[in-house]
């Protein structure tokens, strides 16, 4: 029985062996000829996983669609993919490796931190990455460098276009407060948040807002009774959340019987996009939440309305995520670099991207020369449980022109308020 | 404020209540074969997941008693995939230094992990409360979610079937002289190995118990293994050695701390839970009572 | 109990295996792509984590749960001190995280120790390093949840001239030779007097407290040690990874070392080392395999613990002393 097991063993280690071999770590090829090489990094297994693999997803589909369509400079795209765990050790890792095997276009990220870590040693490995997710705006900002670009909102876009848009239609509503995880993120996301409000209730409402000291959360937790209760007894109507995935699924649960969503109205979501709903389907309180992108927000336009069928098709599911507009936007952004960049080499494609304005599943998007940061629409939906097939519906959306709300492109500069 | 601290308590009790819960089966592997079973988080997980799909197989609203049938048919599941990994794994690791079990039952955890994946996926689900424990009860201006309610009696009801069974109950006596002294109990002609397969299937069908009764209260994903697991083991510890009595205080005593630190001192949410075991550890190493009592 | 009983043959084949894994690490950045070199850089670090934590398990049998409160205090403190002072030589960075690593040991080995052992250590241990990774992720100098980030990689000042560690596989060589200098100063000490101390006491602790022998004073020099050194390696990795987060405190970390301990062997001086790259290469292997890594990974070492319940050092050291077939050395083995 011992001597069998040992036997496995030794198979299994074979196996780890023969695809280690597979990978073939000690190839290092250029980038002169043949396929255009692009390296996909992003959270494939771990907590972030729903959100990565959607990305993964967007991204396929456009390198599909772009090489169905003769590729670009007459060059096919290439899709390498690695997996970065949401962490940041394992990401950084997973980059060198993608440049190693010839892949100096990289994109996708999930989080922040891992974002962080691998824009670090960009320039060292004479690499670019367009992040499609990560939304610390110390990418942008202090920690800025020229080989990073991203692709989508920022919190400063995201969260003061949501406090517009509560400005315009929730005007009576002046009283806010948050319940905010307690990390960088969601600090910025309240700061941002915060601002917003002080900006646009007085232009728009006529009225000063009182806005409340947020009751910071754990995260990762299993109980958040606790916080809700504080929040139950915070003065505000209005509430801003910025917890996120399974965090965010668990509070809301727990929120549910206190009658917190019966309280406290409007509440405003960050950035869950169609997860949580998802999850809790009919049991879903009504909720602004934002996002990447939303299909039912740029119907019409030819990219969007084809992504979205694909994708639907591919994963039977109606109510699609952002991330797939984004890994989808950051192929196209390549893809137009590149013809004028069509050496491939890392200075060009920097050049090529700085000011770029290309075609995507949102409209056109501007890429912003000094920052790096992409100037695109910020999409808002209104969505609540609902006794159909899907468990959800989407009352309404609302689509901001990201030139209204962002920030002066200050990089190396601390966003400060 | 009066409410203020009963709403509190209240908190501190279900938090207790859901970390006893997880706690118990944990706690009585422990007493018996000194296996800390890092993979007893995923078997909760695997329990909550199997009453996801399970709830999801009845047609309208789940009623209670419907919930509580399907958490216990998941608890017998678990506890037959329990006595499957005493037979293959946990037999073989008692020739070996109690350490070792330690990796065994750590890569049981990633494997369960990516089986829960294999199986439902990595997005996330949430399983709502059964009607009639959704929504409140109020008393005064006191809100108190009944499923909160459900929680803090399981766990009650739970402690006690076990305190009765190792108290009160010749199997339990049984079960507690072989925890004491295994070769003395096999002299006296106690089927030792018996008793140390009942301990683990019983250890794994609480699991099971657990993931049932508590998947409305979290949402599920693949990573849910892992959320209890530190809560629990530090609950074990504190409570003493294999001791479900000591068990039971501990995840009061620490809920309770936890939940008051939280809210008066809200700028360091998270960290009372260790300051309060590292405390009650450095004042009683051996925990707050000692023995499988 | 085995140590120094090896026959000569087994013990040229564990040379020869050790050189064989220094060439490999030596020679890695002129035959493998970056990300290998990034990951073994890595690994190097994670086998003197492991190690000197082993020091603690291995001689003493005691389980530290919050040796990564250590590693991480090593590499918040270099860090830390690299923007703060920048002029100050990149060497006393690393002592300074040394020392602040030892001071916490200091600490926390006089609070454990001394009132707890066994599975109360380990969780008590684990308590107090899940408030260092709390604290960190508090603190605004150190970056909470973000950690540091854009850690430079130093210039070191040789006598004859300067040395930019920025450039090229520099400081993939540097670290070559840092690990190389501490592992050194562990075999140093796990052969040495103190190490010969601390193996008799595991075996038989109430016969060397007889002859006068202040048990717990030799096991708080041992933790002091074994947090010093891990604490040399966190700093040594903050300039590789260039990158910390508060992660490298939190108890998962800390339950690394003792997965490579038990994987490799924690009897041997090199079973921990062993166990930290077959790790890394499971990981390494099944990184393309997405969906089923999990499954592989936790097959894997549960296939391996069950098979190997000696850790892979030490069922193949069994092995090979079987294959000797010398009847005297197996009854060692068996009184051992």
């Amino acid at each position: 029985m011992v001597r069998t097991t040992r036997r496995n063993a030794l198979k299994l280690l074979g196996v780890g062996v023969a695809a280690g071999a597979l990978g073939m770590p000690w190839v290092r090829n250029a980038q002169a000829s043949g396929p255009y090489k692009i390296g996909f990094l992003g959270s494939l297994s771990g907590p972030a996983e729903s959100l990565g693999a959607p990305m993964l997803e967007g991204v396929k589909i456009a390198v599909e669609d772009i090489n169905a369509a003769g590729g670009t400079n007459g060059r096919q795209l290439e899709l390498v993919v690695r997996d970065d765990k949401a962490k940041p050790d394992v990401g950084t890792a997973a980059a060198r490796e993608l440049v190693g095997e010839g892949c100096s276009m990289l994109l996708g990220v999930v989080s922040s931190a891992v974002a962080l870590a691998v824009s670090a040693v960009l320039q060292q490995e004479d690499a670019v990455l367009i992040t499609c997710a990560a939304h610390s705006m110390r990418l942008t900002k202090e920690d800025f460098n020229r080989n990073y670009f991203r692709i989508t909102d920022n919190p400063f876009m995201r969260q003061r276009a949501q406090a517009h848009v509560m400005a315009e239609r929730f005007g009576e509503v002046t009283t806010w407060g948050g319940l905010i995880p307690d990390h960088e993120y969601g600090r910025s996301t309240w700061e941002c948040f915060d601002n917003g409000l002080k900006t646009y209730y007085p232009e728009l409402a006529k009225a000063e807002p009182t806005i409340s000291k947020p009751v910071m959360t754990t995260y990762g937790g299993s109980d958040y009774r606790n916080f809700v209760a504080s929040a139950m007894r915070d003065p505000a109507v209005g509430f801003f959340v910025s917890a996120y995935g399974g965090d965010a699924i668990t509070m809301y649960q727990q929120a549910l019987p206190y009658g917190f969503f019966k309280k406290k109205h409007p509440i405003v979501d960050a950035a869950n996009e169609f997860i949580v709903a998802r999850a809790m389907k009919e049991n879903f309180p009504e909720m602004w939440i934002g996002s990447h992108w939303y299909s039912g927000a740029f119907t019409g336009n030819p990219m969007n309305d084809e992504l979205a069928r694909k994708m639907t098709e591919r994963t039977g599911i109606k109510f699609l995520d952002g991330f797939i507009g984004e890994g989808y936007s950051a192929v196209r952004a390549y893809a137009e670099a590149l013809k004028t960049a069509d050496s491939g080499k890392t200075a060009d494609v920097i050049k090529a991207l700085e000011g770029l304005t290309f075609d995507s599943p949102t409209g056109k998007r501007t890429i912003r020369a000094e920052d790096h940061q992409t100037i695109k629409p910020v999409v808002l939906y209104r969505v609540r449980g609902a006794s159909n097939a899907d468990g959800i519906e989407v009352v309404e959306h609302r689509v901001i022109d990201g030139a209204t709300v962002i920030d002066p492109a200050t990089p190396g500069v601390k966003l400060t308020f | 404020m009066v409410g203020d601290f009963l709403l509190v308590g209240l908190n501190g009790m279900t938090w207790a209540m859901a970390v006893f819960l997880v706690a118990a089966g944990l706690t009585l592997i422990f007493g018996i074969l000194h296996i800390l079973n890092f993979s007893h988080g995923g078997f909760v997980m695997i329990g909550a997941y199997l009453t996801y799909t399970l709830i999801n197989q009845t047609s309208g609203p789940t009623g209670i008693f419907v919930f509580l049938a399907v958490a216990v048919l998941c608890a017998a599941v678990v506890g037959v995939l329990g006595y499957v990994i005493d037979r293959t794994v946990f037999e073989r690791l008692k020739a070996v230094d109690d350490s070792y079990s330690l990796i065994a039952t750590y890569a049981m955890l990633i494997l369960c992990e990516g089986g829960v994946k294999l199986v439902w996926g990595p997005d996330f689900i949430a399983l709502p409360p059964p009607a009639g424990l959704d929504g409140a009860l109020l008393l005064g201006d006191l809100f108190i979610p009944s499923y909160s309610l459900f929680v803090i009696l399981s766990g009650i009801v739970v402690f006690l079937v076990l305190d009765f069974w190792i108290h009160r109950t010749r199997s339990g006596k049984v079960m507690q002289s072989v925890a004491l002294d295994p070769w003395m109990a096999n002299v006296l002609g106690i089927n030792i190995n018996a008793m140390f397969t009942t301990a683990v299937v019983a250890g794994f069908a609480l699991a099971g118990l657990a993931g049932g009764l508590l998947a409305p209260n979290q949402s599920l994903s693949p990573g849910l293994g892992g959320t209890y697991i530190i809560q629990a083991f530090g609950v074990i510890i504190v409570g003493g050695i294999g001791n479900v009595r000591g068990a039971f205080i501990a995840a009061l005593v620490l809920g309770m701390i936890d939940a008051f630190g939280t809210v008066y001192v809200p700028e360091y949410p998270g960290i009372f839970f260790y300051i309060a075991v590292a405390g009650i550890l450095m004042y009683r190493p051996q925990g707050l009572l000692s023995g499988i009592r | 109990m085995s140590r120094g009983q090896n026959t000569s043959s087994t013990t040229s084949a564990a040379n020869a295996a050790i050189l064989a894994a220094a060439l490999v690490f030596a020679t890695l950045p002129l035959w493998a792509d970056k990300g290998l070199v990034f990951l073994a850089g890595i690994v190097m670090v994670q086998i003197v984590f492991a190690v000197s934590f082993n020091l603690m398990f291995g001689l003493t049998g005691l389980v530290s749960f919050g040796q990564a409160a250590f590693f991480a205090a090593g590499a918040y403190t270099a860090a830390w001190l690299g923007r703060a002072v920048p002029e100050l030589p990149f060497l006393i960075f690393c002592l300074a995280g040394g020392l602040v690593g030892a001071l916490l040991a200091l600490l926390i080995g006089v609070v454990a120790l001394r009132r707890a052992s066994g599975i109360y250590f380990a969780i008590l241990t684990l308590a107090l390093g899940q408030l260092v990774y709390t604290l960190i992720g508090k603190s605004d100098a150190l970056g909470r949840e973000d950690g540091l980030v854009g850690i430079k990689r130093p210039v070191i000042d040789l006598f004859v001239g300067t040395l930019d560690l920025s450039i090229g596989d520099r400081y993939y060589y540097f670290l070559l030779v840092a690990c190389g200098i501490l592992l050194g100063l562990l075999w140093w000490v796990w052969h040495g007097q103190l190490g010969r101390l601390l193996a008799a006491l595991r075996q038989d602790a109430e016969r060397i407290r007889f002859f006068g022998v202040n048990v717990r004073r030799y096991r708080e020099i041992a933790f002091i040690i074994s947090g010093g050194v891990t604490a040399l390696a966190g700093a040594l990795v903050a300039p590789w990874s260039q990158i910390i987060t508060p992660a490298i405190a939190h108890w998962s970390y800390s339950a690394l070392p003792i997965l490579f301990c038990l994987l490799g062997g924690a009897s041997r001086f090199w079973g921990p080392a062993v166990g930290a790259i077959v790790f890394a290469g499971l990981e390494y292997a099944t990184r393309t395999m997405v969906g089923v890594s999990e499954l592989i990974v936790g097959g894997a070492l549960l296939v391996v613990v069950l098979a190997m319940p000696g850790g892979i050092v030490g069922t193949l050291s069994l092995l090979a002393r079987k294959l000797t077939k010398n009847g005297k050395e197996r009854l060692n083995e068996q009184s051992a």
